[in-house]
């Protein structure tokens, strides 16, 4: 195999894709996938009861884990566009997606308000 | 009537025994906030759906005897079609890309 563009090689999701989707993709899985290590180490290093040694070492050995092993590098992107700004959580779109799905009647439940 | 401190706190330890919390007097950081969260990773890897979602180029393999049409794959090709028909299609091949005049150092 030839240089993958990631670390770790990521199956594609469906749908619409483009490079932040990838990428975000990518550390969605990573972060899902060390997400129980990552925990047990935060839980050494915060525990005050353990020695000082053993919580050092889990800190250093957290600071050097990969940035896309941490939650807090995963952002919620439009589905259908990717785009990162005004997503709506509920259906993974961006406002301006939302408002055409919506009218296009490809959302269930989603009506116009009229009062 | 009051009720002295040390009974209360060995009330306190009963009953975090008995509904299965933590008891922890002294308030002392034990990392219990980051083992109780919730892990989230399944959610969070889902977030743009199953990569293993099957797929147009799929179904032609799956069901050789059948046929499918790609509508958008024949509204491109429409597209392409009409650009040839006028003239403004995608331009020829050049051979061993030697003609390449922009890419080409003088």
């Amino acid at each position: 195999m030839g240089n993958f563009r990631f670390p770790v090689k990521t199956k594609l999701p469906p749908g619409f894709l483009d490079a932040h989707i990838i990428r975000d993709n990518f550390k969605r899985q990573q972060a899902a996938a060390n997400e129980v290590m990552v925990q047990a180490l935060k839980y050494i290093a915060r525990n005050a009861v353990l020695p000082p040694k053993a919580r050092l070492q889990a800190q250093l050995q957290l600071n050097v884990m990969p940035k896309y092993t941490k939650m807090t590098q995963v952002k919620n992107r439009c589905i259908a566009s990717g785009s990162a700004r005004a997503v709506i959580t509920d259906f993974r779109l961006c406002r301006t997606q939302f408002r055409e799905k919506a009218r296009a009647g490809e959302l269930p439940g989603v009506k116009k308000g009229v009062w | 009537m009051s009720v002295p401190k040390a009974r209360l706190l060995k009330l306190a330890e009963l009953s975090a025994k008995v509904f299965d919390q933590n008891f922890n007097p002294t308030a002392a950081r034990t990392g219990a906030k980051v083992l109780s969260r919730r892990l989230r990773g399944p959610s969070v890897a889902s977030y743009y759906g199953n990569p293993d979602f099957l797929k147009f180029k799929n179904l032609k393999t799956l069901f050789p005897d059948t046929e499918f049409i790609d509508e958008e794959e024949q509204y491109r090709l429409g597209k392409v079609e009409g650009l040839k028909r006028r003239g403004k299609g995608a331009p020829k091949k050049t051979k061993k890309g030697a003609a390449g005049g922009k890419s080409k150092k003088k």
